[in-house]
């Protein structure tokens, strides 16, 4: 077979591939949205469209209060772990000493540890060093806790096959450290930041047990009362909050879009066609 | 602020100080909690209380038991299973959007998954339940086909399709962000030296990407060894990961001890697989 | 401007960001600080659990007495209790509101502040069954009863296969997968089996003979309610054990589902067929706001109190002055000689043999499910 051939096969696998994954991925979001309009929870395909689950949820005061906590929560949770996490990826992307793997491994232990173990060791400390009725506050170090490991591993990632040449470049031309930084390496990592951004708000928004147990009646994130929603019944509720959230993204990804084009959004454009 | 490059083999103290931070978060806060919890594992509990005596009683119980050392078994099973799919379906995307030259394939690539991302974990398994079960969506259409009804709820088989459909998001966002540090001149290159497509993939891309690609894999695994929630819904009290174990045991006993050592069991699991295929993969991007 | 371009991060930018946060931080704080009017938080589980309690319950006591009330949501009592033990002295609810057995453990773990009655003058009307003591102290009080048995979706069972009234009838072997039953951490349901089998609430042998013989009619097990009502609801099974009030949920949505308690179950401590029966407790957590808590917990024992309470649930009161349910609760609720037959287990002995009880049924029954 030559590797022309070769070339074409693998093409077209991955491109089948690609195809399945994208359905696999949307098949559930797409069923959600279904449900969301469907008078009849049990009855598939909907026998009408309503509005009555989007109204039920809009209407409750702990759902908007949820939601609320939730969005104030994940952007400051965001904001902190980005910082923190940005910072401590540089070194561990670039000193090779003995204990890199090591704290590597330290770094990214809240992911490793189940939740239900983090909740209450944190609880239990947090009572023990006595900020307990601090809410917020305890809520948001326990979700930049939780937030950190991703942000540390995707922006190590990016930087270690980073192109150090541009940085000696920008040194030997004359600029200080500080302007090399800001206008040559933090730039073209901005796709590992954006991700490791999505992945802490993410993290901390859509968090269950660790939000459980470090919760109260004045601080509650949105999935502590999806949570304890969905003891009894599945309902589809659940499916009209998703529907919104998802609108919403879509929204702000097209928005930021339009402004800044699809280029500066992903990432650095170009190279050769995709195989 | 990062010094010079030929400071590789140098610990310089100023790069020491950022990783402050992070250390104040993860080892002073949330390890001192976590091994201030972790060392009941070391005491008896005798309903409700824990009581102060020191005793490996927990841990025989743990090794004693096939209940336990099966269970073990099965979360390492899943968490392994779900790591590589999502890593052998989440390249394929990540390359895509990285270097697709059509705008309209990343947008819709990136758009879907972002929102998978942004599908929190209860409505996610909302969705799963009603298209796996006997009398669900997939069923349904398999038996319009003719072909029988196939069990994907309350096995592994469930738990595994909606743990992948969880981590693809991850696994294709942190490969896309090393995909893209690879300058695309070096794929060029290697084509315009008359390389096939496949051969410049396996010689340049595979091996550049190789960090990208371990710290996908350790992500998916490290979630997935820890996973709760789907094992809890999906598993009809038939299949339990060792997270479902520690759950029950806080919640329905408040035998923390127990709970913790199973912890301690499954913590010490998954760091020394992450650091074995960290060293294996580390020795290989050293000297690829 | 760009604010994301690739060729370099003004001061601009980063001076946004830094403002963001400081925003979302100070915001945060402030709107999230505790106001001064007085409150009191009673725990309790979500959808229509919280419904009940805020229309019937909450909102008249914060009429009467002044006293706004928060809502401390649980997905499980069970987690409740490890988080309030866990909080022990700086308490996150005033109140706790939960299963017995949850609220049992926390009582022995020491968080809980006796009941009397001179602070809570409603006990006196409560009927015994609803004030059980443990070590001669009252620390909790029963705020409403629900019985637990089958639920069958009759219209699904084809005529020949019909429900005869039997506990045999369960074991048929033509009903292979077409049941659920919860996890072993629920009690009522491991005494019915053991009953059944012919031991009691003190002997659990019995029971799990009677789950390896029922095994292959089980299709999966539940540790969530949602579990069993979807699965009841889309028809994927015909019966669940569960309680008459998440039933009396499921029917209000249009399902044809229907509680059946069979007639020859063994009698057990002189009881004749057996129905099991619990009652959902509330307890005042030491450490918080005591004096309010006890006020809400004597206003939630007031006939006026269980009335709205209990007929928005569907379950049983316990205070026997109160106003007889609405029709439409009656099948959902012990009647007549149904009454007699209400079967309170011990949920303290089965606290202590709980985990080892968990072991066993994992380990020797979860295999044989799921396989029809």
């Amino acid at each position: 077979m030559s590797s022309r051939t070769i070339d074409q096969l693998s093409g077209a696998l991955v491109r089948m591939v690609r195809l399945g994954v994208f359905l696999f991925l949307m098949m559930p979001l797409a069923f959600v949205v279904v449900m969301s309009i469907n008078p009849r929870p049990e009855l598939f395909p909907p026998p009408a469209i309503t509005p009555v689950w989007y109204q039920s949820f809009l209407s409750r005061p702990d759902f908007r209060g949820g939601l609320f906590v939730s969005v104030l929560l994940g952007l400051s949770v965001t904001a902190a772990a980005v910082t923190v996490g940005t910072l401590c990826a540089f070194p561990l992307a670039r000193i090779r000493f003995k204990g890199t793997s090591l704290l590597s491994a330290i770094f990214l232990s809240p992911l490793a540890v189940p939740q239900i173990a983090s909740a209450v060791a944190l609880l239990n400390f947090f009572v023990f060093v006595g900020v307990i009725s601090r809410r917020f506050e305890v809520l948001l170090i326990a979700h930049t806790i939780i937030a950190l490991p991703y942000v540390i591993r995707v922006v190590t990632g990016s930087l270690i096959g980073f192109d150090r040449s541009l940085e000696e470049a920008s040194l030997n031309l004359g600029a200080s450290t500080t302007q090399t930084l800001l206008r040559i390496t933090l730039p073209l990592i901005k796709p590992g930041l954006l991700a490791g951004a999505f992945f802490a708000f993410q993290a901390s928004f859509s968090n269950v047990t660790v939000s459980a147990f470090l919760a109260s009646a004045e601080v509650t994130p949105l999935p502590v009362v999806l949570f304890s929603w969905m003891r009894f019944t599945f309902d589809p509720s659940l499916a009209a909050i998703s529907t919104l959230l998802m609108t919403f993204t879509t929204s702000v990804i097209f928005l930021l879009e339009r402004i800044l084009g699809l280029e500066r959004l992903i990432g650095v454009a170009g190279g050769i066609r995709s195989i | 602020m990062e010094g010079t490059r030929s400071d590789d083999n140098r610990v310089n103290l100023k790069q020491l100080f950022l990783l402050f931070p992070s250390i104040v978060y993860v080892v002073l806060i949330f390890q001192l909690a976590l091994a201030l919890m972790l060392v009941t594992a070391f005491f008896r509990y005798q309903f409700p209380h824990i009581v102060d005596q020191f005793t490996l009683e927990n841990f025989q119980r743990f090794f004693s038991s096939s209940l336990y050392l099966g269970t073990l078994y099965v979360t390492f099973k899943i968490a392994a299973t779900t790591s590589l799919l999502s890593l052998l379906l989440g390249y394929p995307v990540a390359y895509a959007l990285a270097r697709s030259q059509s705008r309209l394939e990343r947008a819709v690539l990136f758009v879907a998954v972002l929102i998978s991302l942004f599908l929190g974990i209860i409505e996610r398994i909302y969705a799963w339940v009603l298209l796996l079960q006997d009398t669900g969506i997939v069923n349904r259409l398999l038996a319009t086909l003719g072909l029988g009804p196939v069990r994907l709820m309350y096995n592994e088989v469930g738990i595994i399709i909606a743990s992948t459909h969880f981590l693809l998001s991850y696994a294709i966002f942190t490969l896309m962000g090393s995909i893209q540090s690879v300058s695309p001149s070096l794929e060029e290159a290697a084509l315009g030296l008359g390389a096939s497509r496949v051969r410049m993939f396996m010689d340049v891309t595979l091996p550049l990407t190789l960090p990208g690609i371990l710290s996908c894999v350790l992500l998916t695994f490290s979630l997935g060894m820890s996973a709760f929630v789907i094992p809890m819904l999906m598993g009809g009290g038939l299949v339990w990961m060792l997270s479902n174990m520690i759950y029950d045991r806080v919640v329905f006993t408040g035998n923390i001890p127990f709970a913790s050592a199973i912890a301690l069991i499954l913590l010490f699991v998954s760091i020394v697989s992450t650091q074995l295929v960290t060293m294996l993969v580390t020795k290989k991007i050293k000297v690829g | 401007m760009t604010l994301f371009s690739c060729t370099a991060i003004t001061k601009l930018q980063a001076i946004v960001v830094i403002v963001i946060i400081i925003v979302a931080g100070a915001a945060g704080y402030y709107l999230l600080t505790p106001k001064e009017k007085p409150y009191i938080t009673v725990t309790t589980w979500g959808e229509n659990f919280l419904d009940a309690m805020k229309n019937g319950v909450g909102v008249p006591f914060e009429q009467q007495y002044g006293v706004e009330v928060r809502y401390a949501l649980q997905g499980s009592s069970g987690e409740m209790a490890a988080k309030l033990i866990a909080e022990k002295g700086n308490p996150s609810a005033d109140v706790f509101l939960g299963g017995e057995q949850a609220v049992v453990r926390a009582a022995l773990a020491g968080i809980m502040a006796p009941l009397t009655e001179d602070k809570v003058p409603n006990l006196k009307d409560i009927a015994s069954a609803a004030k059980p003591e443990l070590n001669n102290t009252l620390w909790y009080v029963g705020v409403f009863g629900l019985a637990s048995g089958w639920a069958l979706r009759t219209d699904l069972i084809p005529a020949n296969l019909a429900y005869n009234g039997s506990w045999r009838w369960f074991l048929d072997p033509r009903l292979k997968g077409k049941f659920t039953v919860h996890d072993p951490t629920w009690t009522d349901q491991m005494s019915w089996a053991a009953a059944v089998y012919g031991g009691d609430d003190h002997n659990y042998d019995p029971a799990l003979k009677f789950f390896k013989d029922f095994a292959p009619n089980v299709k999966f097990v539940f540790s969530t309610d949602a579990e069993a009502t979807n699965a009841l609801s889309s028809g994927e099974i015909w019966g669940a054990y569960e309680y008459a009030t998440v039933v009396y949920g499921l029917a209000q949505k249009g399902v044809q589902v229907q509680m059946v308690y069979p007639e020859d179950v063994p009698t057990v401590n002189g009881i004749k067929s057996p129905i099991t029966f619990d009652i959902d407790v509330i307890g005042v957590v030491k450490g918080g706001k005591e004096d309010l808590a006890y006020k809400f917990i004597n206003y939630i024992l007031s006939p006026e109190a269980q009335y709205e309470y209990c007929s928005r649930l569907g379950n049983a009161p316990v205070n026997p002055k109160t106003k007889p349910m609405p029709p439409e609760i009656a099948p959902y609720l012990l009647t007549g000689s149904e009454l007699e037959r209400a079967w309170r287990v011990d949920l303290q002995y089965y606290s202590t043999i709980q985990d080892k009880l968990v072991e066993r049924w994992q380990t020797e029954i979860a295999p044989l499910i799921g396989k029809g």
